[in-house]
């Protein structure tokens, strides 16, 4: 099954979406900010990331920009999940290097069908 | 000095008279002279040629050689004869420069007296030398005589003044000098061919010298025509038989004619025929040089008289000219003028009369016909009048002034084809005419007639007429205009006496009308001026009454408003009387003008009304001020006939100063009426401006009043203060001084209210603008308000009334700003919420009954409410901030539509059970519009889900969407349950919601129209409802298309 690493600083929304990811049958690793995400996600290897925007230590745009600077992150993909919803926050992930940008709130049943989804291309194309 | 004449008569006579016998012989032996004493001797008494003759004769036994030996002396011989012994003794002798013999005899004695033939050889030697120094005195004296002739002809033709005597002493002298029979003159003529035959003396014949015999044509006589061009000397022997002219018979016509080219200077003047005799025929070379030297001489002085002449003739015209220049600055008349000009002329070019056609000032376009305005000479008594008509163009005058050039006509008579219409020009020889030009203008013509010399003109003589012309015309000229002038002169000066008297009376009139004029103009009081009016009328007048009578506007009729004072007042409270004065005073108000009547008996009308009051006639004028009869003056007489029509004018005059000081005396009533309520205005206006000046004073709203101008006029404390600027710099001044105070936004504000300045009958006053100010230390936002002024229907300026809204936009702005944070804040909880339950809801956590999960359902509604209620929030407070920005794109309505309804509408459908029929319409070749599609979506969203909501089951929703000019327009309806009209504005304002049940029970902000509303305009479309309860509704709004429909194809409009 299929390794995803989150980051989210609010512990309810992290304890949530380890939830549903997990409901959906998904290994998940959690880190507080931006900054450990990095840590973690250079020290293990994980199918998808999924990340907070706004994050004490390293936002979420500065931690993907970070990993996509590295060739080994080129093809995993990174969502972020962001309450900030305006067409320019979403045009700046993008940038960043994100797969996609999930708004919140979100569903869960939305969330898991967007990560499988990914998922599902990522490994077409691995 | 010894005659040689008388040497020569004692030498023949000494010969005669000799005793001895004397023969002379030349050296050939030739006899030239033998004495009756030889003769004797020898008894020879016939003519004998040679010495062989006499050696014959005398001893024709003897021996010839021994004869022979006396040809060769000296020698010396003894004849013997029959009767007796001649002695010969041949002695050499030279005689007239010849060596000849002298043969000396002696018969009765034998020559041996040696003394005495010694003595008779030394005389006849004496003799011989006598004869030669006689001889050569007679030619020294021959060469003296022609010097002689030499001096005394150039000293005569050195002084001679004309060619005339000039040419008499030449031919004189010549014949002198030739010894000839008789001397001819010829002149060559200027046209080359004929000569004409000028002196002709013969000497023999005794003829006296005669000139200008005649001319005759060259061509005839070849030998003067070769003289002509060659000359040389000629000489014509056997005159005869060459053809010359009639002269030629008085110089011998058998003799030889010597012919000479007479030149004057370098140029051929003519030539001399000198007849020879034979015997002479050959002039010796002392004759011939001369001969040449007097006609040289002769030339030289022929030279200088024709220079002088020239001169002569250039002194006569050029002082003709200046007599004629003289006379134009010297005189102005014009008879004098005229005079001049023909008498000069006459006397420059010599002739026998000259006429002046006059040409008459008239425009050009007319045929011009001339009159005989002056003449002198011959016929000239006949001239002045004549005149040459229209038709008459053909004449000499005519062409003159046609060509414009001077013209002359020799041998007139000869010439058929010119008509001149001179008197007695059946005399006339030659003539010249030139046009007189001033300023190519032609004044008339300048004819001049020769009636002896039919080849009186050359081109010289037109070159000098036309300079003589110039100054003619511009004499005939300035007198005419000099003429001109004092007729025109004149003509003033009787005009100046009628004036004068015209203005006496004028004076007089004038003078009077004044004092009426000072005395009604000193009072304002109407009834004094009217009386007075009257009594000075009346003082020229001596009327028996008079009455001014006023029209009356409240009436209609006339009201009598002075009469005069001590008038017989009788018939005058007559009521007929009054009736009649009123209809006499109609009728010269409808007349508009002064009036008399000199006998009323005599008139229908007013017959009746003389017999009532005894006036026999009367006299009125109506009072006009500024075109408007204000009243009437009459007067009245006993008598009839009483009133001139002089006193009429005057009394009109009077009248019209009599209205004039009533209208005053109006004008007076009105204006102190006038002044008195306008006083009473301005303190009443007084005491509202104050007012109104203490109000916009109070007021917290800054006013600005700026006139049509641009001017400030005023500007109350609050405008100042919130402008923070001083009233001095601002009041009275033009508003533009602020332009760039207050920075852009501030520009801008000035810029709106110059442009209401302009285009002030457009202006919307109902507008608000705001504009941000800045000045020195902050920036305040400012709304204002424009309005018109308009005083008595003109523009008059603009009022601007400022509120400072600085601080209401503050907090709009921390009310928008509070609002983005708490929504975005609020977010975070309900993602939790959301979460947990949405997982509670999906079993993750075990399953649950059916109670726990209609509750959950329940909060599950509630939280998305909650989540709806915080998106729009979110975007009304964007909106509002103006942090809305939109992604325009060229996108196919369609496709958003059809998203909206088949994905979002089919999938509340489904999910909420409710059926509900959807159609979708197209217009055809629906263009791209050019917006954000993701808010499009929003907006068709919003629409298409209120019309689900607000439709009960199976009911219809229907969109549209087609072009509509520049926009594509859509329509969304439904068939639910419609808007209150009073309600169909309110919708759009946030929170709004119907208070009845229906929308009560649907979920809903109340935040969906204004954002919807926002958008569209947002995207420079518009939105509207029509709604009507219970049958449904539709919101329509456009959109701005791309002029493209979907397959790209450019549309057309």
């Amino acid at each position: 099954m299929a390794k995803i690493l989150i980051a989210e600083d609010e512990p309810d929304i992290r304890e949530l979406i380890e939830l549903s990811l997990g409901y959906g049958g998904y290994e998940v690793a959690a880190a507080r900010d931006g900054q450990e995400a990095v840590e973690m996600a250079l020290k293990d290897s994980y199918d998808l990331i999924m990340m907070d925007v706004r994050m004490p230590r390293m936002t979420g745009y500065e931690a993907c920009r970070a990993l996509k600077k590295r060739p080994e992150f080129s093809k995993i993909p990174i969502i972020f999940v962001s309450a900030r919803g305006q067409d320019k926050d979403i045009k700046e992930g993008m940038a960043a290097g994100a797969t996609a940008y999930i708004v919140k709130p979100f569903e869960p049943e939305q969330l898991l069908q967007k990560v499988k989804e990914i998922l599902a291309e990522a490994s077409k194309r691995r | 000095m010894i005659d040689h004449r008388l040497a020569e008569a004692a030498f023949w006579s000494f010969l005669t008279n000799i005793n001895d016998g004397v023969v002379l012989l030349d050296e050939t032996g030739l006899v030239i002279h033998i004495n009756p004493r030889a003769q004797e001797l020898l008894q020879i008494y016939y003519p004998v040629n040679h010495l062989l003759e006499i050696f014959q004769a005398v001893e024709p036994d003897g021996a010839w050689p021994r004869w022979q030996e006396l040809l060769n002396p000296p020698h010396a011989l003894l004849i013997n004869t029959d009767s007796g012994d001649i002695y010969v003794a041949a002695k050499p002798v030279v005689w007239e420069e010849q060596r000849i013999v002298q043969l000396i005899m002696n018969g009765s004695t034998r020559i041996d007296r040696p003394l005495e033939e010694q003595s008779r050889e030394e005389l006849m030697s004496e003799i011989g030398y006598l004869r030669e120094r006689s001889s050569r005195l007679a030619r020294h004296a021959r060469q003296a005589e022609l010097l002689n002739i030499l001096a005394e002809a150039s000293a005569v033709m050195a002084n001679s003044e004309d060619a005339r005597s000039i040419l008499t002493h030449l031919g004189e002298n010549l014949v002198r000098l030739v010894e000839g029979v008789g001397v001819a003159l010829y002149r060559w003529s200027d046209d080359g061919k004929l000569v004409e035959m000028m002196v002709d003396i013969g000497r023999q014949i005794n003829l006296e010298p005669a000139f200008d015999l005649g001319e005759f044509p060259l061509e005839n006589y070849s030998v003067l025509s070769q003289l002509r061009s060659e000359q040389s000397l000629l000489m014509c022997e056997g005159a005869a038989y060459i053809p010359g002219p009639p002269s030629w018979s008085h110089l011998g016509m058998k003799h030889t004619i010597m012919l000479l080219p007479i030149l004057s200077g370098s140029e051929p003047y003519g030539a001399v025929a000198l007849g020879l005799t034979n015997k002479d025929s050959d002039p010796n070379e002392d004759e011939l040089q001369i001969l040449f030297t007097l006609l040289n001489q002769a030339s030289g002085a022929l030279e200088r008289v024709r220079l002088f002449e020239n001169i002569r003739e250039r002194e006569r015209f050029l002082a003709g000219l200046n007599r004629v220049g003289g006379a134009i600055n010297g005189t102005l008349d014009l008879a004098r003028v005229l005079n001049l000009i023909c008498r000069e002329s006459m006397n420059i070019f010599g002739l026998d009369g000259v006429y002046i056609w006059q040409k008459p000032h008239q425009s050009e376009n007319e045929t011009p016909y001339m009159v005989g305005l002056a003449s002198e000479g011959h016929s000239s008594e006949a001239f002045v009048g004549l005149q040459l008509h229209q038709e008459e163009r053909h004449l000499f005058a005519h062409q003159i002034v046609k060509k414009g050039q001077s013209k002359f006509i020799n041998r007139f008579q000869e010439a058929s084809n010119v008509e001149i219409k001179l008197p007695g020009s059946e005399a006339i020889q030659a003539v010249l005419g030139t046009p007189l030009l001033y300023h190519d203008q032609p004044l008339g013509v300048l004819v001049m007639v020769d009636c002896t010399r039919p080849d009186r003109f050359t081109e010289r003589d037109v070159e000098r007429i036309n300079t003589f012309a110039v100054q003619a015309a511009s004499a005939l000229h300035n007198a005419q205009m000099v003429t001109r002038l004092r007729d025109l002169n004149e003509d003033l000066d009787q005009r100046v006496v009628e004036r004068t008297h015209d203005l006496g009376e004028e004076r007089d009139r004038v003078h009077w009308l004044l004092q009426i004029n000072n005395e009604l103009t000193t009072t304002l009081d109407e009834d004094r001026v009217l009386t007075r009016g009257l009594e000075l009328v009346n003082e020229v007048v001596q009327a028996t009454q008079g009455l001014i009578l006023l029209f009356d506007e409240s009436t209609g009729g006339f009201v009598v408003r002075a009469e005069l004072i001590g008038a017989e007042n009788e018939t005058r409270d007559n009521n007929n009387f009054l009736q009649q004065i009123d209809a006499l005073a109609s009728w010269i108000v409808d007349c508009r003008q002064g009036l008399i009547l000199h006998d009323l008996n005599e008139d229908e009308r007013w017959s009746q009304f003389a017999e009532q009051s005894s006036f026999h006639s009367t006299m009125g004028v109506p009072l006009i001020f500024s075109g408007e009869v204000i009243g009437v003056m009459m007067l009245f007489h006993q008598q009839a006939d009483a009133f001139t029509d002089q006193q009429l004018r005057l009394i009109e005059a009077a009248g019209s100063h009599v209205a004039h000081a009533i209208y005053n005396a109006h004008l007076f009533v009105l204006i102190r009426n006038q002044a008195e309520r306008l006083g009473k205005m301005l303190r009443s206006e007084q005491v509202n401006a104050a007012k109104t000046q203490a109000m916009l004073e109070s007021i917290a709203d800054g006013v600005l009043v700026v006139n049509e101008q641009g001017t400030v006029l005023l500007a109350n404390d609050a405008f100042v203060n919130m402008f923070d600027i001083k009233h001095k710099r601002i009041l009275n001044r033009p508003l533009t001084e602020l332009s760039g105070l207050y920075g852009q936004s501030g520009d801008q504000w000035l810029k709106t209210i110059q442009d209401w300045q302009v285009l002030n009958s457009r202006i919307d006053s109902h507008d608000s603008l705001e504009a941000t100010i800045e000045l020195s230390d902050r920036k305040i936002t400012v709304r204002y308000h424009l309005a018109p002024i308009f005083v008595g229907g003109r523009f008059f300026g603009t009022v601007t009334i400022f509120r400072d809204i600085t601080k209401n936009v503050e907090v709009d702005r921390m009310k928008t700003e509070f609002v983005s944070t708490v929504s975005h804040e609020l977010r975070t909880p309900l993602t939790v919420i959301k979460g947990y339950l949405d997982l509670l809801l999906m079993g993750a956590f075990g399953s649950l009954n059916d109670n726990v999960a209609h509750y959950l359902d329940i909060v599950k509604n509630n939280t998305d409410r909650l989540q709806e209620l915080v998106d729009d929030l979110l975007d009304i407070s964007r909106i509002e901030a103006g942090r809305m920005k939109l992604d325009i794109q060229q996108v196919d309505l369609v496709t958003i539509i059809e998203s909206v309804v088949g994905v979002h509408l089919q999938k509340r459908i489904h999910q909420e059970g409710k059926s509900m029929k959807t159609s979708i319409k197209v217009g055809e070749d629906l263009a791209l519009v050019e917006v954000d599609p993701a808010r499009i979506q929003q907006v068709l969203t919003h629409l298409i889900d209120n019309a689900f909501n607000y439709t009960a089951e199976n009911g219809h929703i229907t969109i549209e969407a087609f072009n509509e000019g520049a926009a594509v327009c859509v329509r969304v309806m439904d068939t639910g349950i419609g808007i209150e009209p009073v309600n169909q504005e309110k919708i759009f304002d946030r929170f709004f919601r119907g208070d009845i049940d229906p929308v009560q029970k649907v979920a809903g902000t109340g935040l969906g129209l204004p954002i919807v509303r926002s958008l569209i305009k947002m995207h420079g479309g518009s939105i509207q409802v029509f709604s009507e309860p219970g049958q449904g509704s539709e919101f329509r709004f456009t959109l701005p298309c791309s002029g493209q429909n979907a397959s790209g194809i450019e549309l057309n409009g």
